[in-house]
């Protein structure tokens, strides 16, 4: 939703390389400290002001942003153009919401229930085919299912395990690849074995195949291996022997374990409960709650922000309440973060599952990134008749 | 114990015991009665219970039937037969069409027992249920009771299971309703029972009951549930919960048994005694009540009866005394005609007739001292007027003699003649002692003072008889009130008939002692001893043993002890001297 409001300088491509944005070009200044960025000429904000590299600057100001004439350089930093991908270029509105210079402009914002988005005539891609952008927030896969069986919501986000059903019932879906990791976090508390024994018990084979529907894949790592090319090299098989030799030595658990997951998310909750069988084949006795308490255990759901590992990690370590790790542009570099990330299995992969979206016959034009996000800066609507 | 505490006693006794027998006989019936009736509503709940799962189990296989025959179980099974068969596919099917049977529980496994889907444990897909797979033909089975393992607790539910034959594939459908709290608030329970269920987990029990009223001490009825647990069989107890009677609870536990034989469950029908308890309580305070009254009661007949009986009982008791005492004018007042008052009666009638024939015998006797008095009057005037009359007859005599012969004669009998009288004045002096015996000066005194007074003035005369006396007297003895003066008279009359018996000496014994709120006083000696007649005769004025004697002094002994209210008596038998027993009442 703030990529059709705001717009940073670069994006990140496919590859992980950076797009323009706002910015048409950049380049290092002669020593190699600074990255000058010419700024695209014609962009002006919701309210019709120009773009300027003041403004720029003051938006990127913790980068060392400094204006000059039509461009902006910035401290050539590691994993600089990641950053630049996620911060968006504002400016306040004395009179109403922050401005952006997106193809749409934020027409109303009712907290928690709604945004309706209105196309910016001016902006410098030209204006969306669509007029206006209404989205529904806080809404249950379900609730939006029902909204778009009802015919209520052009689009949707569908839980992934829904997906099978839905191509059964030949809806048109776009879907990322496998995009979105669910994990599961043990916290310091528990004993390392017992983390350990709880992560090479849990059988993701059928967490994949029936609760998921097959959708998605099984994995050991963090981020999924389109993003890290070295996902593979963290095994994710079961190992019921060694689990039941680590318990065996392992302290006894005074107590139940609990595992908390997300009350309005019934994949989590699926997930938990047959985590918590499976652990039950171990002797142990996991409790799963919708409240998590300090020292529970947790169902984990985390997309990657970036198509930069090394960002996308230091993302990760934030979230979990971890040090973020060095940044690195190198796949080696990445590895160890990650592996240093999930050591002494604190956070135990399960699946990474794509996010889908359901469209309805009438809307074309949209797109879904790797990382899943939604692009329908583009999209228009066909003349169909609503049922 | 007198006669009136006697008659009360057993007044009250009989009363307040066969009050009190009623009453713990009532309390005993009506504690039998409660518990028949307790056994009857046990027998009842027991019935409705059986009657009401009888019915979900009907209605549980009924609606698993229908879902076994419908489509989407069917697709199901199809699907499952397939050789290329995702079971995945039908992961959450299990909860949809449960809830559209209105079934607590449904699990849906293929041919070898791996769970598909499960409505009640949904993660458990997978899993195998090996019992799914036992050679039986559960399309024929009825439904019934299961413990059904779920993530957080296990839950007692009748189940029934139906197999779907797709090709050569088996699909099994196993569902079931709960039995739970509800099924319990379905029973229809009597004032004071209620219904639990208790299945048996690991660490103890987990007890269902109906309404809101949870069990407090659960761990109370854990012995009971053992016992069935053993015996698995009904067995019954009271299970006391706070330690007071009334808060007791009787129950009956029946276990409930599972497929294969294996104890489920079971259910306590629990039956409040308070009622029971409360209503003995009552019976029992009546019956006390009953009893005091009854006490109370019999007091007051006893009063009532001892009024009309032993009133005139013991006023004969009282007129009997008086009579022994020597009173023989005692009458005792006539009040009624019945056998009391005939006793009445016949006591006055007695008494006249003993005073009567006192009155004689006083004569007779007083007729018979005369007599003897005269006899012995005569006798002893005899002697002397004898030599007086020949005396007398010589003087005359005589007178025919000379002058001096004649004043030989005439002053020896003249000496005669005086010495006569002078025997005859003593004679007569003896008669008047005894005839104007004074009445005693009583004055407290300690008797043993006047036994050692008496005893000192005759030591010399009983040495010299070759007498040796022996004084042993009691100590601490009650004072009397005695004429001392003449007691001592008493003891020396005594002291000298004890010399006369021991002619050739002996021992005389003398003893005080005090017995029963009198003071005795023996004198006993070694002498010859009495015949029997002779101590009858003894106290008889006139009569002796001796040659000497007027045969007065042991009538003056027996008068003066008589004068002191006292009591004497003899002891003896011939050959082993006599005991002289004085009794005198203590001041």
């Amino acid at each position: 939703m703030e990529s059709l409001i705001f717009e940073p300088l670069v994006r990140l491509g496919d590859q992980a390389r950076p797009v323009p944005g706002l910015a048409t070009s950049w380049q290092y200044d002669g020593a190699r400290r600074r990255w000058e960025f010419t700024l695209r000429p014609g962009v002006q904000f919701g309210d019709s002001s120009e773009l300027t590299p003041g403004a720029v600057a003051e938006v990127l100001a913790g980068f060392g942003a400094v204006a000059n004439g039509r461009s902006v350089s910035l401290k050539a930093e590691p994993d600089l153009m990641a950053h630049l991908a996620e911060v968006p270029v504002m400016r306040r509105n004395p009179e109403g919401p922050l401005l952006g210079t997106g193809p749409f402009r934020l027409e109303q914002f009712l907290p928690n229930q709604r945004i309706v988005l209105a196309a910016s005539d001016t902006h410098w891609a030209g204006r969306p085919y669509l007029d206006r952008v209404e989205i529904a927030l806080r809404r249950s896969y379900r609730d939006q299912a029902t909204d778009f069986e009802l015919g209520r919501a052009d689009v949707i986000e569908m839980a992934p395990e829904e997906t099978r059903r839905a191509s059964q019932r030949n809806l048109r879906m776009l879907s990322s690849g496998p995009a979105e990791l669910i994990a599961m976090t043990i916290p310091d508390s528990v004993d390392a074995r017992w983390r350990e024994a709880l992560a090479l018990t849990v059988d993701r084979a059928a967490i994949q195949n029936v609760l998921l529907q097959r959708q998605g894949e099984v994995t050991g790592a963090l981020l999924p291996g389109w993003l890290s090319g070295y996902a593979f090299l963290f095994p994710s098989q079961p190992d019921a022997a060694r689990a039941r030799l680590l318990a065996s030595t392992a302290p006894r658990l005074n107590q139940p374990l609990t595992l908390a997951y997300d009350r309005n998310d019934p994949l989590t909750r699926m997930i938990a409960d047959r985590i918590s069988l499976n652990a039950r084949d171990l002797g142990v006795t996991v409790r799963t709650t919708p409240e998590g308490t300090p020292g529970a255990l947790r169902v984990l759901r985390w997309t990657a922000p970036s198509l930069d590992a090394s960002f996308s990690l230091r993302d990760l370590a934030i979230a979990l309440g971890q040090r973020p790790p060095e940044a690195s542009d190198t796949v080696e570099g990445a590895w160890r973060a990650e592996t240093a990330l999930m050591g002494g299995s604190r956070v135990v992969p399960l699946v990474h599952v794509p996010r889908v979206w359901a469209l309805d016959k009438r809307v074309e034009g949209c797109e879904v990134s790797r990382l899943g996000m939604l692009r329908i800066a583009d999209a228009w609507l066909r003349e169909a008749v609503r049922p | 114990m007198s006669f009136r505490l006697r008659l009360l006693l057993v007044f009250s006794l009989s009363i307040a015991l066969t009050v009190l027998a009623v009453a713990l006989g009532l309390s005993q019936f009506t504690l039998r009665a409660f518990e028949d009736r307790d056994a009857q509503r046990v027998k009842t709940l027991l019935n409705q219970f059986r009657r009401d799962f009888n019915q979900r189990s009907a209605e549980v296989t009924r609606r698993l039937t229908r879902l076994a025959e419908g489509d989407a179980v069917q697709r199901i099974a199809l699907d499952l037969a397939r050789p290329d068969a995702d079971p995945a596919l039908h992961y959450s099917d299990a909860e949809a069409l449960a809830n559209s049977q209105g079934l607590d529980l449904l699990t849906i496994a293929q041919s070898d027992g791996r769970i598909v889907s499960s409505a009640q444990w949904p993660a458990r897909f997978g899993y195998k249920e090996d019992w799914l797979t036992e050679a039986v033909d559960w399309n024929r089975q009825a439904a019934f009771l299961r413990r059904e393992t779920l993530p957080e607790e296990s839950m007692l539910a009748v189940v029934a299971v139906r197999a779907v034959v797709a090709g050569d594939r088996t699909t099994y459908l196993a569902g079931g309703q709960k039995l739970d709290r509800e099924f319990l608030e379905g029973l229809v329970l009597p004032e004071g029972m209620r219904a639990l269920l208790a299945q048996s987990q690991p660490g103890g029990y987990s007890i269902i009951t109906a309404g809101s009223s949870a069990v407090e001490h659960p761990e109370k009825l854990n012995a009971l549930l053992d016992e069935v647990r053993q015996k698995k069989r009904e067995v019954s107890a009271v299970i006391d919960w706070t330690g007071r009677p009334a808060d007791s609870e009787a129950f009956t536990a029946i276990p409930l048994t599972g497929r294969d034989g294996s104890l489920m469950a079971v259910l306590l029908a629990g039956s409040s005694r308070r009622e029971a308890v409360s209503l003995g309580r009552w019976v029992r305070g009546m019956g006390f009540g009953a009893a005091a009254f009854g006490v109370l009661l019999g007091l007051a007949l006893a009063w009532w009866a001892a009024m009309r009986v032993t009133r005139p009982v013991n006023e004969l008791a009282e007129a009997a005394q008086r009579v022994a005492a020597g009173d023989w004018t005692s009458r005792v007042p006539v009040r009624t005609q019945d056998e009391l008052g005939l006793l009445a009666g016949a006591f006055n009638q007695m008494t006249t007739q003993l005073s009567e024939q006192r009155e004689r015998l006083v004569q007779a006797e007083r007729v018979a001292a005369w007599r003897e008095l005269a006899r012995r009057l005569a006798h002893e005037l005899k002697n002397p007027l004898f030599p007086l009359q020949i005396t007398i007859e010589n003087l005359q005599r005589a007178r025919t003699l000379a002058a001096d012969q004649f004043n030989e004669v005439f002053e020896e009998s003249t000496s005669t003649l005086l010495a006569e009288l002078a025997n005859l004045k003593g004679i007569i002096g003896r008669f008047s002692d005894f005839s104007k015996m004074p009445k005693p000066e009583l004055q407290t005194a300690d008797i043993n003072a006047v036994v050692e007074d008496a005893a000192k003035l005759y030591r010399g005369q009983l040495a010299q008889a070759s007498v040796s006396m022996q004084l042993e007297l009691g100590s601490a003895l009650p004072p009397v009130r005695v004429d001392a003066e003449q007691f001592r008279r008493v003891l020396q009359n005594l002291f000298l008939n004890a010399i006369d018996a021991m002619p050739q000496g002996g021992a005389l014994i003398v003893k005080t002692s005090a017995t029963g709120g009198r003071v005795r006083i023996a004198v006993a000696d070694t002498g010859q001893g009495l015949t029997p007649e002779e101590c009858a005769r003894l106290f008889t004025p006139y009569y002796t043993t001796k040659h000497h004697g007027t045969g007065l002094g042991l009538a003056i002994v027996q008068s003066v002890v008589s004068d002191h209210q006292g009591t004497i008596m003899v002891a003896s038998e011939p050959g082993r001297g006599a005991t002289f027993s004085i009794e005198l009442p203590a001041a």
